[in-house]
């Protein structure tokens, strides 16, 4: 017997004493959420460990059994195989004949596969069913990005099972001494498992400094916030964030109802979501949630044109009066449902933010910069969505400032500024707009060095004139860089038009402002609620669409008089600024109306995306800001609840997802400063 | 001298790999059975390649090679995952985590010192 083989099968009598005992545990214990999983998954190790020592001893038979039995295994820790007596017995069965092939190799004999248990085996793994992989995904949607990406599937379904026990979920970061870390998070992990489970252990973002060991652990417990928080007090942790979402986390009921109602959703059938018995708080999916608010709409829609239909009958004067009341209070009644029902749906920036400026710090430390990052407006809510959707973004625009925005501490000194630069990350909610500001004090962009790169990487044609603003915008281009090295922080091929993209694809947008020498701005624009949207209806060639009424400066008429015809098109004079004349007709690919037809024509002013003022800035020559947009005619306000178009929205510049009128009718909702963008700007005509 | 990191929970395995690089000239074999003792050593002592297996107690092998990467020191060592291909999507995660080689179990001497040369030449 050589040498291997002998330390194998000694340390596989180990292995398998521990399987019994664990298999038999599990007996007990396959009930309880948390003891199963640390059972499965030590089981499914010692395995796994025996699958892959005995084919390299070449033990083929033991290696074919621990193959046969880790599928099965594996399906159970994946949550795809629910566990009963029959399976548990089957583990102990196939232990067994392990141990049997062990005991024949050990005498030098040789042993044949024992068919029937790996039928029985095969039978078992087969059983096995996919578990939704939506709903995994939701709950993942709920962990910061940098983690959610690098959970394995075993992760995620121990996250899964924590949340649908009811779990809470937090992120705990700490720094110990190098010195001695690896006691410090021994003891701090066995008092974690006291009351919960460990999902996940990763690396901290960053350090406090280089004799410390920094780590972020994915935490499920039973305990509350103050109670983990007393738990991990002796550790010193740097932050513990409560990751259980906001929407599924509570929804506060009617302080007087005592009765806790269970609000399942359809995709968690098979694990009822009990709520506790002891406070007056129910638990929603976001997606349930989403529902409420479309049917409740849904609702109002129906509701309106019965009584659209009852008002267009004969009545006596006196019950018209008093119908047309009753409509207006049910409207505003809705309205004000619909806006609670939504506001469910806001979460605070704060984490964001932080999370950005810890991303900041981080690229800061690699690059052997010194910044200081500062965050404002952490309170400043967000609908849910949007805020993920950014939320990735937002750390590459960090990543972006410190690494071209901040210049190396030398050059600063030298340039008269101070060493350590500043960045600072600014959330402001501006009516039904949430504007994310990052600026830094850095070198800043010069617009011809900009132009000059887009040139020779064919983005531009040689000679295109271009305004300062122009010019900076190219920055948003797919593909562009003005550096001729990538590097580690912000250099990974992902360039300003994924931020751009990702903003446009929520209805938002991406400015960017910039002085040489004094810094940088940009800034995010992103709707408050992906949901209920202020807005125009207009028509065009018979069709009607909606406008996000936040788009439009204003909103008139226009005599075919006033109209000016020359070489570049038509323009019109509007409040003493001259601005193109456009159709909306043309935007869309329609087919032109002629000025005569009318006297007057209805008029939409907006702006052109990428030509905005800054505050700062002086208005520059004869590039317009804004143009007049004729429509056919226009249908009033309405809000309308917006709904995406999915993934194709992206593709359609311009149009930012579809709505429902009140007469049920669907219509495209349009972002005018995009179209318009496309129209007069760089590829337009 | 090169000091080549091991991280298995098996005894079997630390001997396996241990005896397949035994004679390979200049190299210096230090085995540890979980991923919190690997991170340890690694604080306190120059590795230049880690070998290491996926499923551990403690801290799990891809938890280790995220911990290496985001490291102050040591993030540009060469790390080896090594893990039987068990239907789970044990190589892909490497990968994405940081690693820079996955070897299948059970690999045999010579892949194994195939794969651990070329990762030290080229570094």
């Amino acid at each position: 017997m050589n040498e291997l083989l002998r330390e194998f099968l000694v340390e596989a009598d180990d292995l398998i004493e521990s399987l019994f005992a664990d298999i038999e545990e599990l007996g007990k214990k396959f009930e309880q959420g948390p003891a199963r999983r640390v059972l499965i998954g030590r089981i499914f190790r010692h395995a796994h460990t025996i699958k892959g020592t005995a084919s390299a001893a070449e033990l083929e038979v033991t290696a074919e059994i621990a193959h046969e039995l880790e599928t099965v295994l594996d399906s159970a820790r994946l949550g795809r195989l629910t566990l009963n007596r029959e399976i548990i017995n089957l583990f102990t069965d196939s232990t067994a004949a392990i141990a049997e092939s062990l005991r024949a190799a050990a005498a030098g004999k040789s042993t044949v596969l024992p068919g029937s248990l790996i039928d029985r085996l095969r039978t078992a793994s087969k059983s096995s069913s996919e578990r939704d992989a939506a709903a995994i995904k939701q709950i993942t949607a709920l962990l910061p990005l940098d983690i959610a990406s690098t959970l394995s599937q075993y992760e995620q379904q121990k996250l899964r099972e924590s949340v649908a026990e009811q779990s809470h979920i937090f992120l705990i970061t700490v720094d110990f001494d190098l010195e001695n870390f690896d006691e410090s998070f021994r003891s701090l992990s066995s008092s974690l498992s006291e009351k919960g489970e460990l999902i996940s252990t990763l690396p901290g973002l960053a350090a406090a400094s280089l004799d410390k060991m920094n780590f972020r652990i994915l935490h499920a417990t039973v305990e509350n916030n103050g109670e983990l928080n007393e738990r991990v007090r002796t550790f010193e942790p740097t932050a513990v964030f409560e990751l259980t979402p906001a929407p599924l986390k509570a929804i506060e009921a009617e302080p007087e109802e005592t009765d806790v109602q269970d609000l399942k959703s359809s995709d968690k059938r098979d694990q009822p979501l009990h709520a506790s018995t002891h406070t007056s708080v129910v638990r929603v999916e976001l997606a349930e949630l989403d529902e409420m608010i479309s049917e409740g709409h849904d609702l109002l829609i129906e509701t309106l044109s019965t009584l659209d239909l009852t008002l267009s009958m004969d009545l006596v004067p006196l019950h018209r009066t008093e119908l047309e009341l009753r409509v207006s209070r049910i409207r505003r009644r809705f309205r004000g449902l619909e806006e609670r029902l939504i506001g469910l749906r806001m979460i605070p920036l704060g984490p964001t933010l932080l999370r950005a400026a810890q991303a900041g710090s981080l690229a800061a430390r690699t690059l052997g910069k010194e910044v200081e990052i500062e965050t404002l407006g952490g309170g400043v809510l967000l609908d849910k969505s949007v805020a993920d959707a950014v939320s990735e973004p937002l750390l590459h625009l960090l990543r972006n400032a410190v690494s071209h925005g901040i210049e190396a501490p030398e050059i600063r000194r030298n340039s008269g500024k101070q060493e350590c630069g500043k960045i600072v990350i600014e959330a402001v909610a501006e009516g039904s707009r949430v504007l994310l500001r990052i600026n830094d004090d850095g070198q800043g962009i010069d617009p011809e060095v900009v132009a000059k790169a887009a040139m020779k990487r064919g983005l531009i044609d040689e000679g295109t004139i271009l305004t300062r603003q122009q010019s900076l915008r190219l920055i948003f281009r797919p593909g562009f860089t003005t550096s001729s090295t990538v590097s580690t922080v912000s250099g990974r091929g992902v360039g300003l038009d994924v931020v751009e993209n990702a903003a446009e694809r929520v209805g938002g947008e991406l400015r960017v402002w910039s002085e040489i020498g004094v810094g940088t701005s940009f800034e995010l624009i992103l709707p408050t609620t992906l949901s209920l949207v202020s807005s125009l209806v207009v028509s065009a060639a018979d069709y009607r669409y909606t406008i996000d009424t936040s788009h439009i400066l204003e909103a008139g008429f226009i005599d075919s008089s006033q109209i000016v015809s020359d070489q570049s098109g038509e323009t019109i004079e509007w409040r003493g600024r001259k601005m193109p004349l456009v159709q909306l007709r043309t935007l869309l690919g329609h087919q032109e109306q002629a000025y005569d037809i009318s006297p007057r024509h209805h008029v939409v002013i907006s702006h052109i995306a990428g030509q905005e003022q800054h505050e700062n800035e002086i208005e520059e020559g004869s590039v317009p800001r804004s143009a007049a947009v004729v429509v056919d005619g226009w249908d009033g306000h309405s809000e309308v609840l917006v709904r995406s178009l999915g993934r194709h929205a992206a593709k359609w510049r311009g149009v930012s997802g579809a709505s429902e009128l009140n007469d049920g009718n669907l219509a495209l909702v349009l972002d005018l400063p995009r179209l318009l963008e496309a129209h007069v700007g760089l590829g337009g005509s | 001298m090169k000091r080549i990191l091991v991280a298995d929970d098996s005894t079997a395995t630390r001997s396996l790999v241990a005896a397949a690089l035994f004679g390979m000239e200049n190299v210096e074999v230090h085995r540890v059975s979980t991923g919190l003792e690997a991170l340890k050593l690694i604080t306190g002592l120059q590795i230049d390649l880690v070998l290491t297996d996926i499923h551990m107690p403690e801290i799990n092998g891809l938890e280790l090679v995220r911990m290496i990467r985001n490291g102050e020191k040591r993030r540009q060592t060469p790390i080896v995952v090594m893990s039987t291909e068990s239907g789970t999507d044990d190589r892909q995660r490497s990968v994405l985590s940081g690693a820079d080689d996955f070897l299948a179990k059970p690999f045999t001497a010579v892949e194994l010192r195939g794969v651990i040369e070329s990762h030290l030449k080229s570094h």
